[in-house]
């Protein structure tokens, strides 16, 4: 053999593992970016649609919440629409009850014993003669009164105890102040009526009558509570 | 001879280049190919990452509606549990304000005036509005009753109420907005006996003493149930 043809023949050797590399290098390129990528696809693609599918389910989620949230908020607001409503109520039964202290115009009448010169009282101030008082002022319009400070509840009691008057258990001596809240002119002129209570009253004590622009009556200072009475149904009229 | 080896050689020379270059080629034209598979990954990767961004605005978009339904439901609750206590208290409150019926034992009594043959026999002279029941005798029985413990009243079956006057109309009495006749029967709710017990015989006798002088009857019985009615109108 020549060396030409040696030559030739190690030439067409190269050539040909050149072109075997070459191609199967292109085939290794177009798998790892071809097929490799076409099976990434159809995998990510189907978590594509997978989420898109989760996305929308959330979204319709989403929506129901979104009127349940708002039903529920508009519930919870019409609630506490009716507890201010029902707060307002008790309040307003509280006030008429005496447990909320009041303050407003009105009169303060004030009874003082007559003494003899030994400060012997010459006359006591009676249980009858303030209730007839208060049930004047009651007449006249007041909304709400005290006794030295003891607020006229549904169930207060005047009563006598010796040189005392007990006012929801609170022994009270004279001088007495009378306090009303309500219309300060109707309830003096009220209480001055030639031949009323304060005029004929007046022949034993010395009673004055002042028009208050601003009052305060106390609130009663325990709740009534009821031992006997028990709520019932209406009775038949 | 030589110059056929060499043209063979020239020749597979030449397909070894081709196919090179046919190679290179391939190469050349698969790369938009695999680029735009590349792309296409990129691609679903960022559509995939959107969808995960978006998918989390969701889930806190719901974790929020939730958080807010919970708190609706609960502020709710709340505001029921208040109404309840509220309404109960309001019942308590109404029933001492006179505004709910009420029932119990207690004590009845009953005011007459003074019958006909007694005024007659009085004569002439004596001023006949001193047999009769008065605003005073009404007052002074109901004050009587509260500080022997009642805890609620009505006369002639119409509640009392702190705040109404007991004023005398003509042969009447007017408790409050209402215009009462003779007998004025007075019913209490508390302990019956003892009530009863304070008006006949107790700290408030002489009451009943003093009327009887003018014939003004007062009878007291304790009563083992009574039921008042509520006031009438608007609360």
């Amino acid at each position: 053999m020549s060396r030409r043809v040696a030559q030739a023949l190690i030439l067409t050797a190269a050539g040909l593992v050149l072109g075997l590399l070459v191609s199967l290098q292109l085939k290794n390129v177009i798998a790892a970016g071809g097929s490799v990528s076409l099976i990434r696809i159809r995998e990510l693609n189907e978590r594509i649609d997978a989420l898109e599918q989760d996305n929308a389910a959330l979204e319709r989620e989403i929506v129901a919440l979104h009127s349940e949230a708002f039903e529920r908020e508009r519930a919870a607001q019409a609630a506490s629409e009716q507890t201010d409503a029902l707060m307002g109520a008790l309040e307003a039964l509280r006030a008429e009850a005496g447990l909320t202290p009041l303050s407003g115009p009105g009169v303060t009448v004030t009874i003082r014993q007559r003494t003899t010169a030994g400060g012997e009282a010459l006359q006591y101030v009676s249980d009858t003669d303030l209730l007839n008082i208060v049930n004047e002022l009651w007449a006249a319009g007041a909304e709400a009164v005290a006794v030295n400070n003891q607020r006229l509840g549904a169930a207060s009691e005047i009563r006598r105890a010796g040189a005392y008057i007990s006012i929801n258990g609170y022994a009270t001596a004279a001088p007495f102040t009378i306090t009303a809240l309500g219309d300060e002119k109707a309830l003096s002129s009220a209480l001055n009526l030639y031949g009323g209570v304060v005029d004929m009253l007046s022949d034993a004590y010395d009673i004055e009558i002042i028009r208050q622009s601003s009052l305060t009556v106390p609130a009663l200072e325990g709740e009534p509570g009821f031992r006997y009475a028990r709520p019932a149904a209406e009775p038949p009229s | 001879m030589r110059g056929r080896a060499q043209g063979a050689a020239l020749l597979l020379l030449a397909a070894a280049v081709t196919l090179t270059a046919a190679g290179l080629g391939s190469v050349d034209l698969a790369l938009p190919y695999i680029r735009s598979g590349m792309a296409r990954v990129m691609e679903a990767r960022d559509r995939l990452d959107a969808l995960e961004v978006e998918r989390q605005e969701l889930l806190d978009r719901r974790q929020e509606l939730l958080d807010a339904i919970d708190r609706s439901r609960s502020a709710h609750s709340v505001s029921l549990l208040k109404a309840g206590e509220i309404e109960s208290e309001i019942a308590r409150t109404a029933a001492w304000t006179g505004w709910v019926a009420c029932t119990g034992g207690g004590v009845r009594v009953t005011l007459t005036d003074a019958p006909d043959e007694v005024i007659r026999a009085a004569g002439p002279g004596t001023d006949p509005g001193r047999f009769i029941v008065h605003d005073r005798d009404l007052l002074r029985v109901m004050n009587a009753l509260w500080a022997s413990g009642a805890e609620a009243v009505a006369v002639n079956g119409e509640r009392y109420r702190v705040g109404d006057a007991v004023l005398c109309v003509g042969p009447s009495i007017r408790v409050g907005e209402h215009r009462l006749a003779p007998p004025y029967i007075v019913e209490a709710i508390g302990d019956g006996d003892a009530l009863a017990e304070s008006l006949t015989t107790g700290e408030y006798s002489a009451l009943y003493r003093e009327l009887a002088v003018f014939g003004i009857g007062m009878r007291v019985e304790p009563v083992s149930r009574l039921v008042l009615p509520g006031r009438k109108g608007a609360q």
